[in-house]
């Protein structure tokens, strides 16, 4: 019995491919092109010592001719639309859906026989090129660390390939035109592709003052769509890192796949030809278009003409989308529903700023089982004037390196340990405590708010107003890797001087930085 | 059988509209085994949006469509039973015969590739040439062949003989109805072409404004109308005399003092209350489906308007 209805699934999945056959030549064409660019990449890896602890430290770099391999299969990724468009065609063409909803198969079948469909038309090149890739670069290189980056580039790779097939047939699922069918999915795979990272970055990092996210590519809401730049990214840290974020990458499309059946199961034939079957889908699609592009001019500081322009994409695809008449009513109903999707925004701006992103500025570094550690803190005064005259205010520089056990530098010098595991843990906790004390909401205004949207809103916490003191801490590993920042303004004097009187117990304070 | 039980269905009202458009409503008919039945209907009807309620295509707003006992929508088994060809073939443009044989073999496991190689070969279609490099008959050659080769029990044919040359029709349907018979399966088709259902099809039906008007074998159909002439000398027959006398008349003309009329009854009834009235001629002549179809269009204001502006 199961076997019958594989089998069924299986047939009426051949079906579908035999059809596609440019879309099947293009993947095939961009797949091999491709993976024979990365295959080759391999051979001129370079390899670099930057060691300081613990012992050699790779890094990679592809050359030009990985990265347009890269490039090729990044390309054959996304080319993912175009298979799911055409083998979806009977969501958007009233003439395949009258061949293909009178076969003989339900919802559920037709469904599961066009995932495999679109698994053989694209899935599968690129899954197969990645193995090659993989199988090949083993063969050319031996350390194990090298096979782990190679590994998770195939696997990016493959979660945008996941990414763009899911977020197209979720969007094709809720469109009876072709047109609506593609640009919805482009829009919205590019939309949630940047939401999150803006979000975080914005919205919880930028209002919170503090940073443990150390690395971009290490950044828990980089997920989905956005993790192909993770790979190109230069890093030595191999599959490890990177894997959890791939995992997710890939569950939130099965999910997206998931969903997309449950309203694939709801089409029938009469909802051929409609722009876009599901209103709340439209609703859906603009408030994440509209809420990234806010995202994005607050942060380029040019929100006025952000807000025109926003204003005039949205009515633009809302008069593309209305293929009745258009009456003076429905101009108001668009502009209200995008001074709705405005208010959203300011309110969730607004809570992640009196919040101080919704409490993640209590977030502190605590040391684990690190074997050392480098703490500095950098303070400066806003006030040009009194940071070069001033002999009372001036920037100050403080830091001081923890080393629990010896360690061996790029020259083969060992460096010896220069406190106990419980002193270096001790000094992290005087640094939190300090935080705690100089770091919370009390700054927080309306009219402070308000300035995000009239300034440029790159650094929050870096006032250039004369009367403020910025300072930044920072915990980084011996190898200049980040773990931890914390940025705190101050606008009193004595409150400056008490935290720099604070800080010279815990570090050393001087006045160039120190060489590691 | 397929059975078609008070069937109503809605489209989901355009922006603008104030109701939801009904493109049927309450159509009820029988469709048995082993019988060649035609649609027919005004243009926009319903006949099309039925054909599309018995493949699966549409669900129904109300009723049910069953074939062979089983509800058709959404259901295999019951879909497997039919094969339903539309009025277009741009689907198929860019397959070659080959393919198209390739295709529907993945889904009905009873197509018979004889069958395919056999009538493509008696219609010399080209196998690996595109389809849309075929001409619109051959376009139509080709997926009528390829229904036929899925052996199902029922084949549904919208408008497919429209736009063929008269040869190329009179093939098509002979092919058709020899496969047909061979097998005991069942045709459905629609046209505008009523000389042609009539002609080609043993029960027919008519649809007006999702309406069904009429269902039934042609032949008893036909037999339900009877156009008679008659005139009572010096009187002048008119249509009240005719009503007075018992008929129910569709249509009343005059020329001289013979008077023409369309009439709902058999030939042999209504002469007999037409006798009552003395007249010098009496007969009836028998009616084509076609008058059927226009006098009946007729009576429910069809074309009338356009017909009063000209």
């Amino acid at each position: 019995m199961v076997q019958t209805y594989l089998k069924k699934i299986e047939l009426a999945s051949r079906a579908e491919c035999r059809n596609r056959k440019k879309i099947r030549l293009i993947l095939l064409i961009l797949t091999i092109v491709g993976a024979l660019f990365e295959i080759k990449d391999y051979k001129v890896m370079t390899i670099t010592e930057n060691a300081y602890n613990d012992g050699i430290r790779f890094q990679r770099s592809p050359s030009l001719e990985g990265i347009f391999g890269a490039f090729l299969m990044f390309l054959a990724a996304c080319f993912g639309l175009f298979a799911v468009h055409g083998v979806f065609s009977d969501l958007t063409s009233k003439q395949n859906a009258d061949i293909q909803l009178s076969l003989p198969m339900n919802a559920k079948e037709r469904y599961l026989s066009k995932l495999m469909a679109v698994f053989k038309l694209h899935i599968l090149p690129i899954l197969t090129a990645g193995i090659a890739v993989i199988l090949i670069g083993s063969a050319k290189e031996d350390a194990f660390d090298m096979m782990g980056y190679i590994v998770r580039f195939q696997l990016v790779t493959l979660a945008v390939a996941l990414f763009v097939d899911s977020v197209s047939i979720f969007c094709m699922s809720c469109c009876g035109a072709k047109a609506e069918g593609i640009y919805t999915s482009i829009i919205m795979g590019g939309c949630i592709s940047v939401l999150p990272i803006m979000f975080f970055m914005e919205a919880i990092i930028g209002f919170s003052g503090v940073d443990n996210t150390y690395s971009f590519y290490m950044n828990p809401f980089y997920v989905f769509g956005g993790s192909i730049l993770t790979a190109l990214e230069e890093v030595g840290t191999g599959i490890g890192a990177t894997m959890p974020y791939i995992l997710a990458n890939l569950l939130m499309s099965f999910a997206t796949l998931f969903a997309a059946y449950f309203i694939y199961r709801r089409r029938d034939g009469r909802h051929v030809g409609k722009p876009i079957v599901y209103s709340l889908f439209l609703e859906l699609f603009m408030f994440t278009g509209l809420t990234t592009l806010f995202f994005v001019f607050v942060y380029t500081g040019g929100w006025s003409i952000g807000l025109t322009a926003a204003l005039i994409i949205c009515i633009v695809i809302r008069i593309i989308l209305a293929r009745a008449k258009i009456t003076p009513i429905k101009f108001v109903i668009w502009i209200g529903k995008y001074a709705t999707a405005l208010a959203i925004f300011i309110v969730l701006m607004g809570a992640a700023y009196y919040t101080g992103g919704f409490g993640y500025y209590k977030v502190r570094y605590h040391m684990n089982n690190e074997k050392a550690i480098n703490i500095e803190a950098t303070a400066i005064s806003a006030n040009p004037s009194s940071a070069y005259t001033s002999s009372e205010t001036k920037n100050r520089y403080f830091q001081r390196d923890f080393r629990t056990e010896n360690t061996t530098a790029a020259n083969d010098v060992t460096v010896p340990a220069n406190c106990t595991r419980e002193e270096a843990k001790q000094a992290v906790e005087d640094i939190n405590d300090l935080i705690d004390r100089y770091h919370n909401l009390q700054d927080r205004d309306n009219e402070s708010f308000l300035s995000i949207f009239t300034d440029n809103y790159s650094n929050w916490y870096y006032s250039h107003d004369y009367d403020y003191y910025n300072i930044r801490i920072t915990i980084s590993d011996l190898k200049f890797n980040t773990k931890y920042t914390a940025n705190i303004t101050l606008d009193d004097e004595t409150e400056y001087e008490e935290f720099c009187s604070e800080l010279s117990k815990i570090l050393e304070e001087s006045y160039t930085e120190s060489y590691r | 059988m397929i059975e078609i039980n008070n069937v109503t269905m809605k489209f989901d009202k355009n922006k603008g509209e104030k109701e939801d458009f009904t493109a049927l409503d309450r159509v009820s008919i029988n469709i048995p085994e082993s019988c060649i039945y035609g649609f027919l209907g005004s243009n926009g009807a319903g006949k099309s949006t039925l054909m599309r309620l018995m493949c699966g295509v549409y669900p129904c707003t109300e009723g049910s469509i069953k074939i062979d006992g089983r509800e058709v929508f959404d259901d295999p088994e019951a879909k497997g039973k039919i094969f339903f060809v539309n009025d277009e073939t741009i689907q198929y443009s860019t397959y070659t015969l080959k393919d198209l044989k390739n295709y529907y073999k993945c889904y009905y496991p009873q197509f018979s590739e004889e069958v395919f190689d056999r009538l493509t070969e008696k219609l010399s279609l080209p196998q690996n040439k595109r389809m849309s490099q075929f001409s619109k008959g051959m376009k139509r050659q080709a997926v009528v062949v390829a229904a036929l080769s899925c052996k199902t029990k029922y084949i549904m044919l919208d408008e497919a003989f429209d736009g063929l040359d008269p040869a190329m029709r009179k093939i098509i349907k002979t092919m058709i109805v020899d496969e047909l018979m061979d097998r005991d399966a069942a045709m459905i088709v629609s046209s505008h072409n009523v000389a042609e259902i009539n002609e080609l099809c043993d029960r027919a039906m008519l649809i007006h404004q999702g309406h069904l008007i009429f269902a039934g074998e042609v032949d008893e159909i036909k037999s339900g109308f009877c156009k008679l002439q008659t005139s009572l000398g010096s009187r002048q027959m008119t249509k009240e005399m005719a009503e007075a006398a018992g008929l129910e008349v569709m249509q009343f003309s005059t020329l001289g003092s013979v008077a023409q009329m369309i009439v709902r009854g058999g030939a042999e009834d209504c002469l007999a209350k037409l006798k009552g009235l003395s007249p010098i001629l009496l007969e009836a002549v028998p009616l084509t489906l076609e008058e059927i179809f226009i006098y009946e269009l007729e009576v429910r204001g069809y074309g009338a308007d356009i017909l009063k502006e000209n």
